[in-house]
């Protein structure tokens, strides 16, 4: 699984708020511009998050569950 | 109400008590203690017109349900036919009524419990701390300037205020367990899929559990034997036979661990990450009361987090996608930002996370095969002040919201039967200690805490502090 863009405030925060403004747009969301931060600090948040499940190495074999069972 | 609800059942059954009283005492007790704001809805007329036509059957000598008489309430996402099920939103209000009742409550009801109203909580469920914009703070009856916890809020503080007797919640990431913890009561949240979830707002479809709330093990045991059976209205229910609970508490060849270390080794590994003095004071109890003697890692717990975490956003995100769209401005702002935030996620993120829960599932299905019960604390502290923000974890500052779940969410992850049960230490508010078992083995997980209430090692105590 590929690297993400670091999150930190090197430029990558731009790279989630640009992200995050074109995604909007597919998903026909319409963010106040006052709110948009929230939703990049959250969208950053998630970011953060996913990297350390995306970094974790599964056999390909492995699949995701159509229906979970414990 | 300091009953518990077999004791009520108990005295309704004999006819030492009518339903009638019962439910009218209740009604007063809710309405004399807005304070509490556990409440959104009351159901006091059809309440009383229920419990008289039970108190009608008990004098004409018809058999009733195990729960005779016993008021209960639930979480103000479960239908209830005739009100609107607002799942703690705005947008909700303008839904038309349910038309019949959730499975679940439909079955407590058919037990004999008596509905009298739907309980606060956090928009959602996406929350675990019950501080709804809409709706208002849920207060911890132990001490009102502190939190009761989430998303299950007004489940755990209307039991713990001894307002009703038993209530339902929801649990996906820990919003059973983490309120129950710290209002200090007994919060239930068996095996995925073991109870319907039919007519219950989803949140996280993959993740979300219902269960009881109670201040004894015996009635959490008679809500969950009525609540199960399969039901065609929920495809993720199973249709295993229902089990009985077993109240023995004979501990005999049950092999107990505990999650990562002792107290004494604290912030070593992740189940023991964050742990005050409080709470590794009550592990210490409970783990000396089972002469707990071994211990075992649950290996990559913090990405099993961090998956449930994918998860949840994801799907949570999708389920409220076009209400983002449309009525974006109504969602509560602490609910909103990680609703639009989800929506975003690719999805090459979430089929990852769900990837890694199967492995994640498989590699602690290898630990049961060792023990039979494992216990961890439930929450990392007791009860944060409402206005808190922040917490200590590991000399780390982090903020409290999501890391009130930091010990619950890696076990819903992947469905485990996980009971919390209360411990007071003197001078403290309560803490919840985790009784874990494999999937479909509440059993073993009942046996241990009637043991733990036997020895007085747990115990769910009414609050006095708000009047």
């Amino acid at each position: 699984m590929s690297k993400l863009p670091a999150s930190t405030s090197d430029g990558s925060d731009a790279f989630n708020s640009a992200y995050v403004t074109e995604v909007a747009k597919l998903l026909g969301l319409s963010i106040p511009s006052d709110q948009l931060p929230g939703v990049v600090e959250s969208f950053e948040q998630i970011h953060r998050i996913a990297q350390p499940v995306l970094d974790f190495p599964l056999p390909d074999t492995l699949e995701a569950a159509p229906q979970f069972e414990p | 109400m300091s009953l518990t609800a077999a004791q009520i059942a108990h005295q309704v059954k004999t006819k030492e008590r009518s339903a009638t009283s019962v439910v009218k005492a209740a009604l007063t007790q809710i309405s004399n203690q807005e304070n509490h704001n556990c409440f959104t809805t009351l159901l006091g007329s059809s309440a009383l017109t229920a419990a008289e036509t039970l108190d009608r059957q008990l004098a004409a000598g018809e058999t009733v349900g195990p729960l005779a008489g016993v008021p209960f309430a639930v979480k103000n996402l479960f239908d209830i036919a005739g009100t609107v099920t607002l799942a703690g939103s705005k947008i909700n209000q303008s839904h038309t009524p349910a038309t019949q009742d959730s499975t679940a409550v439909a079955r407590l009801k058919a037990a004999g419990a008596i509905l009298v109203g739907a309980l606060n909580m956090d928009e959602y469920a996406y929350g675990f701390v019950t501080l709804n914009h809409h709706y208002g703070v849920t207060p911890n009856p132990h001490d009102p300037s502190r939190m009761s916890g989430g998303s299950s809020g007004g489940s755990a503080a209307s039991v713990a205020a001894g307002l009703v007797p038993l209530t339902l919640g929801s649990d996906t990431n820990g919003s059973i367990r983490v309120p129950a913890s710290l209002c200090g009561v007994y919060g239930f949240k068996p095996t995925y899929g073991r109870l319907s979830r039919a007519g219950a707002y989803l949140f996280s479809s993959s993740l979300d559990h219902i269960g009881p709330f109670a201040r004894s093990v015996e009635d959490i045991a008679l809500a969950f034997e009525v609540l199960q059976g399969p039901d065609s209205r929920d495809p993720i229910c199973t249709d295993r036979p229902p089990i009985a609970p077993d109240l023995s508490g004979d501990m005999t060849g049950i092999r107990v661990a505990m999650a990562t270390g002792r107290s004494k080794t604290i912030a070593t590994e992740y189940f023991s990450q964050g742990m005050t003095a409080t709470v590794a004071q009550a592990l210490e109890k409970v783990s000396s009361a089972l002469q707990v003697t071994q211990t075992v890692t649950l290996p990559e717990s913090a990405r099993a987090r961090a998956a449930a975490y994918l998860i949840t956003a994801s799907e949570g995100s999708q389920l409220h996608l076009q209400r983002l769209q449309t009525r974006l401005q109504d969602f509560d702002p602490a609910t909103r930002d990680r609703f639009v935030a989800g929506a975003m996620m690719p999805n090459s993120w979430y089929l990852q996370a769900q990837r890694f829960r199967r492995w994640y599932r498989d590699q602690v299905r290898e630990i049961f095969k060792t023990v039979d019960l494992i216990i961890a604390p439930t929450t990392p502290c007791p009860a944060p002040l409402i206005d808190q923000t922040t917490m200590e974890l590991d000399g780390q500052t982090v903020p409290i919201r999501p890391h009130l779940g930091h010990y619950t969410q890696p076990l819903s992850f992947i469905g485990l039967p996980v009971l919390s049960v209360p411990i007071f230490l003197p001078d403290q508010l309560p803490v919840g200690i985790q009784l874990i078992a494999r999937p479909y083995d509440e059993n073993t997980i009942f046996k241990a805490a009637v043991a733990l209430e036997k020895l007085g090692v747990t115990e769910a105590k009414v609050a006095s502090s708000i009047g």
